[in-house]
């Protein structure tokens, strides 16, 4: 069962490392593509009609894709003073309460934003910009991102129980910019 | 203030203070504010615009200037910067009083005039500058106390993440706002440098005389090190201020431009470059969690009518501009102890930054005053990233590190009350700006 149960979790967290490994492409891409058109702007005075477009659809893409492992090297910040304050027994109950609220909370968002991919999709709408690009596309890289993220979520919450331990831990104070 | 908002406002901050001692992550406790704000106070159901609100906060073209700026920085961290900073800035210095305690400062404003972030300006001068300290035998107080603040520049000097998230959800230019904080960032600097100075001549044993000597030829000819880091800076901030290139252009310039120093200098590899890659995503992904969440408690707030009714407060007590100025930098004082600058930025501006407003401020004057108030935050302890980041370098407590960095606490302080008197410091460089 623990077993079983740590197996899920290291699958879980491959899958947010290999969509960090996505995410750092679509940013390599998203700069070669602002570089690529202002080189044939100011040369050629010829513009790729998306690099704007498509380096917001890259961004927000990456925000989600990157958020699960984020999250699972401590990146995402909150805050740890009171919790350390606390007797240890009732600091994990905190903590388990805490990280359900915000795995529900996560799917919450999930769901929501699969709804509005879902009608984009169904109703066919479009960017309103001369590519037409259907929304849904960029859209449901996002919905990926933040399922990813809710399962992540899950798992960091789980990990604050004592059998856990036996995964690797990291420090507590997350990196700052 | 009717009933009704008085026991909104109340369970607002109520639930934000809860979700956020309970650990949950920033970001999620603002939606979670947000959500119940809706579903307590509002008729309309709390799901229908949290997913548009998303998609538009996170779909936007000014916001690829903030991973841009961040994986130029992350490149610039492994380039071997610092080592050439360094060396070309040494002639310069070493005979001023205070010596080479001037190069935590020199070394930041140039560090932080390519780099958005004031824990990435802390460390990477710092991991050169305090090693080279010690072997001196300088001041171990100032030199520690004087990185902790002239770090601090790093959000004040553009480029800068926190001027591209405010300015984002305060609906200003980003390019504006950049240029603003040049005059203040280059104030506090001198105001810096002054104090060193100072103290160099009344006590010239904080920073013993190096052995070694250098001529003006060397001085010169030193130059050539730090050549490459005033290419990017007229590069990137140049653009930007010519009107020739977006933010967002100009921060892929600089990526362009950093890889080419990087790659130069024969310290990065296509490795390497991944991992810089990577390293900006996790960062990206942290603080655009917390933006999407503020814009959507954002949202929500406007739509109940909490900022509206809180100005019209304040208003009605008639403070002078100075007193509420006054007041609100105590309040932000005590939430730099124990928040980080996204989150107080974020947090606060929806009802900050129309009370300013209201009291005749302009939105780019409070942007920057709120900058500066980040930066105390920076240096405050319980939680302080440089203080952190200083930590890392030296091993030393936190409490140690902020007391070393009082006195530049209060250079901040003095700072904020010269350009809360003369706003022209801030506006004045903006306003020559076309468009």
């Amino acid at each position: 069962m623990v077993n079983n149960m740590l197996q899920i979790i290291a699958k879980i967290e491959r899958l947010s490392d290999v969509l960090a490994k996505l995410s750092a492409l679509i940013l390599g891409l998203m700069t070669l593509l602002i570089l690529a058109e202002i080189f044939l702007w100011n040369l050629f005075n010829k513009t790729t009609l998306i690099a704007d477009e498509y380096s917001a659809y890259g961004l927000a893409a990456l925000i989600f894709l990157g958020a699960g492992y984020t999250l699972k090297e401590k990146g995402h910040i909150r805050i740890t003073l009171i919790l350390n304050l606390l007797p240890p027994r009732l600091a994990l109950v905190v903590e388990l309460l805490a990280g359900s609220t915000a795995t529900l909370f996560v799917g919450y968002i999930t769901w929501q934003l699969m709804r509005m991919t879902l009608s984009a999709w169904r109703y066919g709408s479009t960017s309103g910009t001369l590519t037409g690009t259907p929304l849904w596309v960029p859209q449901a890289l996002i919905v990926v991102g933040a399922a990813v993220f809710t399962l992540q979520m899950a798992v960091e919450t789980v990990k604050v129980l004592p059998f856990a331990a036996k995964l690797s831990t990291q420090p507590a104070i997350p990196e700052e910019p | 203030m009717d009933g009704q908002t008085l026991i909104m406002c109340l369970v607002v901050f109520g639930v934000l203070v809860l979700t956020l001692s309970a650990g949950i992550h920033i970001g999620f406790s603002l939606f979670i504010v947000g959500f119940c704000g809706m579903t307590f106070f509002s008729p309309l159901p709390p799901g229908g615009n949290l997913a548009s609100s998303v998609w538009s906060t996170v779909n936007k073209w000014e916001l690829v200037a903030l991973p841009l700026f961040i994986l130029m920085g992350e490149i610039l961290f492994h380039s071997g910067v610092s080592e050439k900073l360094f060396k070309g800035l040494v002639p310069w210095l070493y005979r001023l009083p205070g010596g080479l305690l001037l190069m935590n400062i020199v070394a930041c404003t140039f560090f932080a005039a390519v780099s958005g972030s004031s824990a990435a300006t802390t460390a990477t001068v710092g991991r050169i500058t305090l090693a080279e300290f010690e072997k001196l035998g300088y001041d171990e107080k100032l030199a520690i106390g004087s990185l902790a603040g002239a770090g601090t520049l790093g959000f004040l000097i553009p480029p800068s993440l926190i001027m591209i998230v405010y300015a984002i959800l305060a609906e200003v230019s980003i390019g504006k706002m950049f240029i603003a904080g040049v005059l203040p960032g280059f104030l506090l600097a001198s105001i810096y440098i002054l104090y060193i100075i100072y103290r160099g001549i009344r006590d010239p044993s904080i920073a013993p005389r190096m052995q070694e000597s250098y001529s003006w030829r060397e001085r010169f000819i030193a130059i050539k090190d730090l050549l490459p880091l005033i290419i990017l800076i007229c590069m990137v901030l140049g653009s930007i201020y010519a009107g020739l290139a977006t933010p967002t252009e100009a921060a892929a310039l600089g990526v362009f431009g950093a890889s080419l120093f990087a790659f130069g200098n024969r310290q990065l590899t296509i490795k390497g470059l991944f991992a810089c890659l990577l390293a900006a995503v996790k960062t990206t992904s942290m603080i655009c969690l917390i933006v999407v969440g503020a814009s959507y408690l954002s949202r929500v707030m406007g739509f109940l009518g909490i900022p509206a009714a809180l100005t019209q407060a304040i208003v009605g007590l008639e403070l002078s501009p100075y007193t509420l100025m006054l007041m609100l930098g105590l309040v932000y004082v005590v939430l730099g102890c124990i928040l980080d600058g996204f989150s107080i930025v974020v947090m606060t501006l929806p009802i900050a930054l129309p009370m300013a407003t209201a009291s005749g401020f302009d939105p780019i004057w409070f942007g920057i005053y709120l900058i500066l108030m980040v930066e105390l935050s920076q240096i405050t302890p319980p939680v302080g990233f440089n203080l952190f980041v200083i930590q890392g370098l030296t091993g030393k407590p936190i409490g140690e590190i902020a007391i070393y960095a009082l006195p530049f606490f209060f250079l901040m302080v003095l700072t904020t009350a010269i350009i809360t008197v003369f706003p022209a410091i801030v506006l004045y460089l903006p306003r020559l700006m076309s468009g």
